[in-house]
């Protein structure tokens, strides 16, 4: 019987039996993988809401409603105050160095005959694809309180060792240094790669209008770069936030709290001193607010996008 | 593009030599901590006296034979496990993911659009957030501390980005095979099997780099959701970086054989972030 149905392929109910069948294959290939991510991912990230606005103060306690109160007491925290304060200021120098340092540099090596090119390329990529746990391990050295090699060059230099990692005011300017290393790999090979679809006709243009070289990157090369920019500042923002390793293997936050990042504080709210709900509440306002900041840079490039 | 990119010889412009020193002194400052760790870790107990050089003057296996041959660091155990963790996740997630970007790729609808976009946020969402929600579930299931409990974890962690990755590399690959397959008579089982999925190879490969790169020292999880029962390299890395114990030459030895399995995929690994599946996973 079926092999008789199956040669009256052009009636139309046949058709449509044959469609829906493939439909329902299709959903059935996402079956699986959504599932588990739904039970063991997006089930888990809506939790973190009602642990928010419950009292869990172990990692077993039954949720109840308890209302906004973490909220507030996240809000009127001091650690998390200063964390927020720090948090901002390594995300900002973070990114301005990635991105100023990251177009430089592809400015400079945007031309085809340079020799070992290859060798570079291979550098960047080496050095980005080291996890960050390991990165954060070399540099707990390279700046170490008792051996740091920088302070070695710097007395090579006759000049004062610096506390790295052990003075307050200095701790986490030097995180932003490590992140900025770290992060300098994709910056320079995405602005390196947006810049091979740059037309150089309108610059030989310009260069026979007299233009100088700072007043053509900031009318062709940098309205050209903008929406690469937003775009990498998007991801750069999330990433840079979630930076964990290095204040956790190289300071532990300290000193005096002085490299205490949001990562930081909710771990160890939550593991350390087992306060779940504060946390969760924690975990919440830093997903609104980098939420609205994704939403604004959003906008920003449909902005740039459609102005060009 | 100007006439000067046709012509592959180096030029000694001023410009030339410039990029040229900026390029060598930039390689310079990327690849020093890491060649830095490696000598270091060659020093053994000769690093407080020659804590500084780039070539130890006493250059020992030492360290790596203490840490290797004791069974007090337990690293067999901990390579074992971390191993262990990152196949069963590729063995998983990658028949999985691909399916899923598969499907994603060929589905049209505002719904996929709104699952897409979930997708590109997940994956952004790190571990210190979903961890207790996460160890709270494996409670719940029995499964803290148990090896499967971490598996599933990472399984369904990978899942975003692998199909994230194979559906916009699909996405780019032209339709035409698969509906003339179709008119054949094909089902969408064998064009899955016979065509898209050996066409997406690149995305799968790309995918695969980034399960081993992501998970190969993760720690959160492994930390938490094991409880100590289940010892991986990162727990083990943590553990002995430690500045108080002073013992450098460790902490060096341990991160060079932890990296060792990625310098040894390294020439894999460059092919396949260089090639076009890489910048599908970026735009993600």
């Amino acid at each position: 019987m079926g092999i008789q149905l199956a040669h009256k392929m052009s009636s139309p109910r046949r058709a449509f039996h044959r469609l829906s069948v493939d439909r329902l294959t299709l959903w059935g290939f996402l079956f699986i993988p959504l599932t588990l991510i739904v039970v063991f991912f997006v089930y888990p990230l809506l939790a973190i809401f009602f642990y928010s606005i419950s009292d869990m103060r172990s990692l077993n306690d039954p949720p109840s409603f308890y209302g906004l109160t973490n909220f507030e007491w996240v809000l009127r925290n001091q650690f998390f105050q200063l964390a927020t304060r720090n948090t901002v200021v390594f995300v900002v120098l973070s990114l301005i160095g990635q991105t100023a340092i990251g177009i430089l540099s592809a400015l400079i090596l945007n031309r085809e005959q340079l020799p070992g090119k290859n060798i570079f390329r291979t550098v960047l990529l080496f050095a980005w694809i080291m996890p960050e746990l390991i990165v954060a391990s070399i540099f707990l050295m390279i700046f170490g309180n008792n051996i740091s090699i920088v302070n070695h060059w710097l007395e090579l230099l006759g000049l004062q060792r610096v506390g790295w990692l052990n003075d307050p005011n200095i701790a986490l300017f030097t995180l932003i240094l490590v992140n900025i290393w770290k992060g300098l790999p994709f910056n320079i090979m995405i602005y390196l790669t947006a810049l091979q679809g740059l037309n150089t006709d309108y610059y030989e243009a310009a260069t026979l209008d007299g233009a100088s070289a700072w007043q053509q990157f900031w009318a062709l090369t940098f309205p050209f770069l903008l929406p690469t920019i937003v775009t990498t500042l998007i991801l750069g923002t999330i990433w840079t936030a979630n930076v964990f390793f290095l204040p956790f293997i190289m300071t532990g936050g300290g000193p005096l709290d002085s490299t205490l990042l949001w990562s930081l504080a909710i771990y160890r709210t939550i593991f350390q001193n087992l306060q779940l709900s504060r946390g969760a509440a924690m975990s919440v306002v830093v997903y609104i607010i980098l939420l609205v900041i994704g939403i604004a840079f959003y906008r920003l490039l449909n902005k740039t996008t459609t102005d060009a | 593009m100007s006439a000067s990119a046709h012509n592959s010889t180096f030029r000694p412009t001023r410009a030339n030599i410039v990029a040229l020193i900026y390029m060598v002194i930039l390689s310079v400052i990327m690849i020093f901590p890491f060649v830095w760790m490696l000598a270091t870790s060659f020093k053994g107990s000769q690093l407080l006296v020659d804590p500084y050089s780039l070539i130890p003057r006493n250059p020992t296996l030492y360290t790596y034979q203490a840490l290797l041959g004791d069974p007090l660091f337990q690293f067999g155990e901990a390579f074992r496990n971390s191993a262990l963790s990152v196949l069963v996740t590729i063995l998983f997630g990658i028949p999985l993911g691909t399916m899923g970007g598969y499907a994603l790729a060929r589905i049209k609808g505002r719904w996929v659009d709104v699952g897409l976009i979930a997708l590109f946020f997940l994956r952004m969402m790190p571990s210190f957030v979903t961890a207790a929600p996460q160890f709270r579930l494996l409670l719940a299931m029995g499964l803290v501390g148990h090896p499967a409990g971490l598996y599933i974890m990472y399984i369904a962690m990978s899942l975003p980005l692998t199909m994230l990755t194979v559906r916009n590399y699909l996405l780019n690959m032209p339709a035409e095979i698969e509906e003339a397959a179709m008119v054949d008579g094909c089902s969408r089982r064998q064009l899955f099997l016979k065509i898209a999925a050996p066409l997406a190879r690149p995305a799968i490969l790309t995918s695969t780099i980034f399960i081993f790169v992501n998970f190969w020292l993760e720690y959160i999880l492994a930390a938490q959701l094991m409880r100590g029962q289940y010892l991986t390299l990162s727990i083990l890395l943590v553990g002995v970086a430690d500045p108080t114990t002073g013992r450098f030459e460790l902490i060096f030895a341990l991160a060079v054989l932890i990296a060792l399995p990625i310098v040894i995929l390294f020439p894999l690994i460059a092919r396949y972030l260089t090639s076009g599946a890489f910048s599908g996973a970026v735009k993600g």
